[in-house]
């Protein structure tokens, strides 16, 4: 006879069931649920007077619609009334660029080649390779890490993104140290991504290969301290010789020793082709002002130790003085904004503050539904853009993560 | 009564509890009516029986005997009968609903101006104005954001009586802690808020509570009234999301005006902190403004009341605006300065406490000599590495920047060459102040030197700071390495890498809130609001629990076989002090503020643990850390006491004066055993005001002084505005909606929970217990007992 039951049931919160549609279901603790099983097997309709509202509702709204003058209307203009923006905040900013920014990560992953004898790649072009890389390590992605890190499945390690990338980038390296299957360009870029990738991926071969890029750059230096586009010391303009100072910068920022005179005759160089002793400006194949080549320059003499520079006052009034536009302001709109947007970054103050909002807003206005981008109409780029549109996607997203601070090239 | 002979027939706390719900019955009823009916004649009989056979027995003994015959059948009856007690008990747990109410001091600020007429509309409804008289306008425009939303809950009391049928309806009052309101959800009447606020708003803690205290039933929604301006505690969008897991939305109903108030204020404001003398701090300031756009300001710096540097800037409303200002640090100790911007004649009275704010720099005369071994050249050692190289507050033995060594340059030199590359010597290695081992492997610290490394901590007081990696650091080391850690770790284990969750988290531990190392911030709250949001990371040691008398610091929240797993702890390891960094990812924390907060933690820890040379404290210092706190917030104060002959003055403790809030006082501060002449104690003023903190040496030795300024709740002016921003993330992170005052009613759909029956069902038989068998006992006893002593049969 003695007995204890204990009982619960979950209901919802209309009206009770009846309880002959109540199951019963027995667990060790001696408790026992109810489980409203016809509700389980045949979902509550919605009660007729419910629907019976909605039509009504359909039809008063649609009537409402149609009358004309009507108080909807008064209310639709009041809606409009525009109200102030709280300022944008740092971190305002932050989130808005990080959620444009790994979308675009997310179209760039999906444009990796992943088998065969190109796995890793995006293109033949090791320049684009290296940005892709490089745009992912901008949002702070590392070798085997975070969301396209390396995945363990089954103890068998699946590399990631950057994984694949590195390995496709150094089976192509030659003996010789050169990264490139055509220009001084790939070569550039390609080691430093390289260059980026070091020390954060314990590959032993990374490091070699690096070693050698990098000697193979301080051999090719011409004698007016310059590169070009052949890996030879012969001729140089600016375009090549940023990429190549970049790349030292950042090997020598990983411990990997620069002669001082490489450095030297590479501010020689870039110091020649300013427009005048305080610029304004710096030229592609000597002294002059192109929208180009003069962020190029500054960036150049910025990174060899020469922020205060005297020619580089005028030649930022001249940079930050250019359009923000789309098209316009320069031929090669990419290359342009990648090193305007660094070159006004190591500056900071009033460059910094009046260029970046215009070049962020411009280019998160631009980005595709499919997080990529193109290149404006008309652009010098557009034989750039290939069947996917990894060159430009790749540079909008290392333009706008300079705000994440992340990529150690970008410190100021 | 009925209680205890319940209690006594029956050892059931059940049937006791609901004793209103309690019914006797007979199991066989027949049994008992056949019983009794049976009695009457067979009572009868032993009556007439007992009365022929016992005819020479007084009358009332002969009654009583013949009672007891019949108290015994009659009880054998009762018995037979089968009697019980059961309880049919039925309980309905409703889903709860919880409604956060944020009483902090920013709740004190007006409500208003509601500018809009469409606004004004809303709120005056939700209010419960009928008419949107001026009087009406006059109150709305004055009404502070607290008591608007005493009014809106008042005005929608039928609405919440209602919601009270089917959810169990909880109130809660939360600032910088939370209590549950003792009020009737069948009649919410809602206390006035109080006045003033709490001095911070800790909407994650009151977000973590709501969940906790519901987890005994489903969770039907959170109803979020607030500002939207968090200034401590738990990431609330973290807790949002707990609260999205447990299905359970949240609702955010901001109050106040969407119209932003006229203001110019200091929203942040950061310094390196630690120079030397002769170099230029900076200090960086960030500036918002709303409603002054075009409007030229001057900023200015001011050490006591001189100005020592400014800078002009026209304001500009749409994002907030950065510039430095610059001290040149020309004389060793502390210095406290103020970033003020003058207020606008537009800004209302109780918005100009954030046109200023404090900045404190220490200017040392002294170089930290550090050495730092690394292995690859991640990250975290590119940023550092240069850092410390722009420190002028840091050196090498003989260079001018610290000693740095990078192991793949290491193997590069000739065998000679590498192992006279690191100091060999104890006294050598004994001179750096600071040593840091990155993840180096144990090829290049092997042995013999870590064995040096270990004498130059404990016996010369050596700081150590230990940065972890996957590569060998420390887990490829031996003993004599793990026994210096405040941590122990799975030995072999190269790490940790996120399973489960998409990353790792970073958790300030109770004593890294006022640690030196830790502190980004002088008020504690932001201090833990920005350690809370730093960016996650994705690979930790594989540390296990803290050494013992170790300080844990930092934590990864993920719970291990002892607890959280330490990410960063502290110990002391005989003379030294020792620092771990279980991560190799603070590069991470550079996120969108570049070396602002990484370089913070890894200066201030270089220092932190830095051998303190007592010879050359020239004369005495005192420091208070925060420089700024709330009435209540403790306070550390640590002292250097040297006499004017510049040796440390020894004693078990020495006092100093404390003057401000209207009040002079001593206070005791207790000798570091470790470090002759350093004496440390606690703070915790109670009034707000400007506090000095003096120490006079002995002799005729010059007095130290420091401040400290309390202030109550400054960190909740510093943002004025309702922030509908952070409100409609929250809301939408923990899966629900913001939505305006007058709307609440359209939430009553969107709560969804399901009510908890408990049905208790329990019988119980009443014959089978001591007490029957007791009285039957009894009564035979009694029955047998008295015919004996008449001497019948």
């Amino acid at each position: 006879m003695n007995e204890t039951r204990n009982t619960t049931a979950d209901a919802d919160t209309s009206p009770p069931r009846q309880r002959e549609d109540v199951g019963r279901i027995s667990n060790p603790s001696g408790l026992h649920e109810r489980t409203d099983w016809k509700s389980v097997l045949h979902p509550p309709r919605v009660p007729r007077l419910r629907v019976g509202l909605m039509i009504a509702a359909i039809v008063l709204a649609a009537w409402m619609l149609l009358l004309p003058g009507g108080p909807r209307r008064e209310e639709a203009a009041q809606a409009q009334e525009v109200k102030p923006a709280a300022p944008l905040t740092e971190l305002g900013i932050v989130e808005e660029v990080r959620k444009k920014t790994d979308k675009a990560l997310d179209y760039l992953e999906s444009k990796q080649i992943k088998e065969g004898a190109e796995a890793g790649s995006w293109s033949t072009n090791q320049a684009f390779n290296g940005l892709t890389l490089l745009a992912f390590m901008s949002a702070g992605h590392v070798p085997g890490r975070g969301k396209y890190g390396d995945i363990i499945e089954k103890g068998v390690v699946k590399p990631g993104v950057l994984t694949r990338g590195k390995k496709y980038m150094l089976s192509k390296a030659q003996p010789t140290g050169y990264v490139s299957s055509g220009t001084m360009y790939e070569h550039g870029l390609a080691t430093l991504a390289l260059a980026e990738m070091y020390g954060m991926d314990p590959d032993p071969d990374l490091e070699d290969k690096l070693r050698k890029a990098i000697e193979l750059i301080v051999k090719c230096q011409s004698p007016a301290g310059g590169w070009r586009y052949s890996p030879a010391p012969v001729d140089q303009d600016m375009s090549v010789t940023v990429m190549q100072i970049v790349a030292l910068r950042a090997a020598n920022n990983a411990g990997i020793p620069v002669p001082e005179k490489t450095f030297q005759n590479a501010v020689r160089y870039v110091q020649s082709c300013a427009t005048g002793p305080k610029g304004p400006g710096f030229g592609y194949a000597g002294a002059g002002a192109g929208p180009q080549t003069t962020p190029a320059g500054i960036l150049s003499l910025q990174l060899l130790g020469h922020p205060e520079d005297e020619r580089l006052p005028a030649s930022l009034d001249y940079l930050t003085a250019l359009p923000v536009a789309w098209p316009g302001g320069a031929q090669y709109f990419f290359y342009h904004h990648y090193y305007a947007i660094q070159a006004t970054y190591q500056a900071g103050g009033k460059y910094w503050n009046g260029w970046h909002p215009k070049v962020r807003e411009l280019l998160l206005s631009k980005q595709g539904p499919d997080g990529s981008w193109d290149v404006p109409p008309g652009s010098s780029e557009a034989g750039l853009v290939q069947p996917n549109k990894v060159y430009p996607t790749a540079m909008a997203t290392l333009i706008l993560n300079i705000y994440l601070h992340y990529l150690p090239a970008y410190q100021r | 009564m009925l209680s205890w002979l319940l209690r006594q027939l029956s050892d059931t706390e059940q049937l006791v509890e609901h004793i209103d719900e309690v019914q006797f019955d007979f199991q066989y009823r027949w049994v008992l009516i056949v019983g009794l009916v049976l009695l009457v004649p067979v009572g009868a009989w032993i009556f007439l029986r007992q009365r022929r056979n016992l005819a020479t027995v007084p009358p009332k003994l002969r009654i009583t005997l013949s009672l007891t015959r019949i108290t015994i059948l009659a009880l054998l009856v009762l018995a037979l009968a089968g009697p019980f007690v059961r309880l049919d008990h039925h309980d309905e747990k409703k889903p709860v609903v919880a409604v956060l109410l944020d009483h902090s001091q920013s709740m004190q600020l007006p409500a208003g101006p509601f500018e809009s007429e469409a606004e004004l509309g809303n709120v005056a409804k939700a209010a419960g104005y009928r008419t949107l008289d001026s009087s009406a306008r006059l109150a709305l425009n004055r009404i502070t954001r607290a008591k608007l939303t005493h009014s809106t809950l008042q005005a929608a009391r039928p609405f919440l009586e209602a919601l009270s049928q089917r959810f169990d309806v909880r109130y809660y009052s939360f600032a910088q802690d939370m209590t549950r309101l003792g009020i009737d959800p069948g009649h919410p009447d809602l206390p006035e808020p109080p006045n003033p606020g709490g001095p911070a708003t800790d909407t994650g803690s009151a977000l973590h509570h709501a969940v906790e205290d519901a987890s005994d039933r489903d969770l039907a929604g959170i109803l979020l009234f607030s500002d939207g301006q968090n200034t401590g505690g738990r990431s609330p969008v973290e807790e949002a999301r707990q609260s999205a897991a447990k299905n359970a939305p949240l609702f955010a109903f901001p109050v106040g005006s969407s119209q932003l108030l006229q203001d110019v204020r200091i929203a942040d404001l950061f310094t390196t902190g630690l120079v030397s003398v002769g170099d230029t701090a900076r200090v960086a300031v960030t500036i918002e403004s709303t409603g002054f756009d075009n409007r030229p300001v001057k900023v200015e710096l001011r050490e006591n009341d001189k100005v020592i540097d400014s800078k002009d800037l026209v304001l500009r409303g749409t994002e907030q605006q950065q510039l430095d200002l610059t001290f040149k640090a020309e004389k060793a100790g502390a210095h406290y300065l103020t970033v003020h911007v003058p207020p606008q004649p537009e800004e209302a009275e109780y918005l100009r406490g954030n046109n200023t704010d404090i900045a404190f720099i220490r200017v040392s005369e002294e170089k930290v000599k550090v050495l730092y071994v690394e292995g690859l050249p991640r990250w975290d050692f590119r940023f550092l590495k240069n850092a410390m190289k722009r420190d002028h507050g840091l050196g090498g033995l003989a260079a001018k920047e610290p000693d740095i060594h990078l192991e793949p340059e290491w193997r590069r030199l000739a065998e000679a060459a590498r192992f006279a590359a690191l100091p060999r010597k104890l006294d050598q290695l004994a001179e750096y102040h600071t040593i840091l081992l990155g993840d180096v492997s144990p090829k290049m610290l092997d042995a013999p030197f870590v064995d040096l490394v270990d004498k130059a901590v404990r016996e010369r007081g050596v700081g150590l700071i230990v940065a972890a990696g996957p590569l060998a650091m420390p887990h490829s080391y031996g003993d004599k390495l793990h026994e210096l850690l405040p941590v122990r770790l799975r030995r072999g284990v190269a790490g940790r890498l996120p399973k489960g969750v998409p990353s790792f988290r970073l958790e300030l531990a109770p004593e890294g809130v006022l640690n030196e190392a830790m502190r980004f911030h002088e008020e504690p709250g932001r201090n833990q609001n920005t350690w809370a949001n730093l960016a996650p990371y994705y690979w930790c040691a594989a540390t296990e629990r803290a050494a013992p008398a170790a300080s844990v610091l930092a934590y990864n929240p993920i719970i291990g076989p002892y607890g959280k797993l330490p990410l960063i702890a502290q110990h002391y390891a005989g003379k030294g002090r020792v620092l771990f960094v279980g991560t190799d990812e603070t590069f991470r924390w550079r996120r969108n503020v570049g070396d602002r907060f990484f370089y913070t933690f890894w200066g201030q820890s270089i220092r932190a643990v830095a051998r303190r040379d007592p010879k050359l404290a020239k004369k005495s210092w005192v420091e208070v850390r925060p420089v700024r706190c709330q009435p209540g917030e403790q306070a550390q104060v640590e002292l250097m006491a040297v006499t004017p002959e510049g040796a440390p003055v020894l004693a078990e403790e020495v006092e100093v004066q404390v003057q401000g809030g209207g009040e002079l006082s001593r206070l005791k501060l207790a000798a570091d055993p470790a470090v002759k002449g350093r004496y440390l104690g606690k703070l915790a003023p109670k009034t707000p005001g400007d506090y000095r903190v003096t120490y006079t040496p002995p002799g005729k030795g010059e007095p130290a002084e420091a401040r400290l300024r309390v202030e109550t709740s400054p960190a909740e002016l510093r943002q004025p505005n309702v922030n509908r921003d952070a409100l409609r993330l929250l809301a939408k992170e923990g899966g629900g909606e913001m939505f305006e005052l007058h709307e609440l009613a359209s939430i009553k759909d969107r709560l969804q929970g399901k009510s908890r029956y408990l049905e208790m069902h329990s019988e119980k038989t009443l014959w089978d217990n001591g007490w029957l068998l007791g009285l039957l006992i009894f009564l035979y006893s009694l029955d047998v007992g008295l015919r004996r002593l008449l001497g019948l049969s």
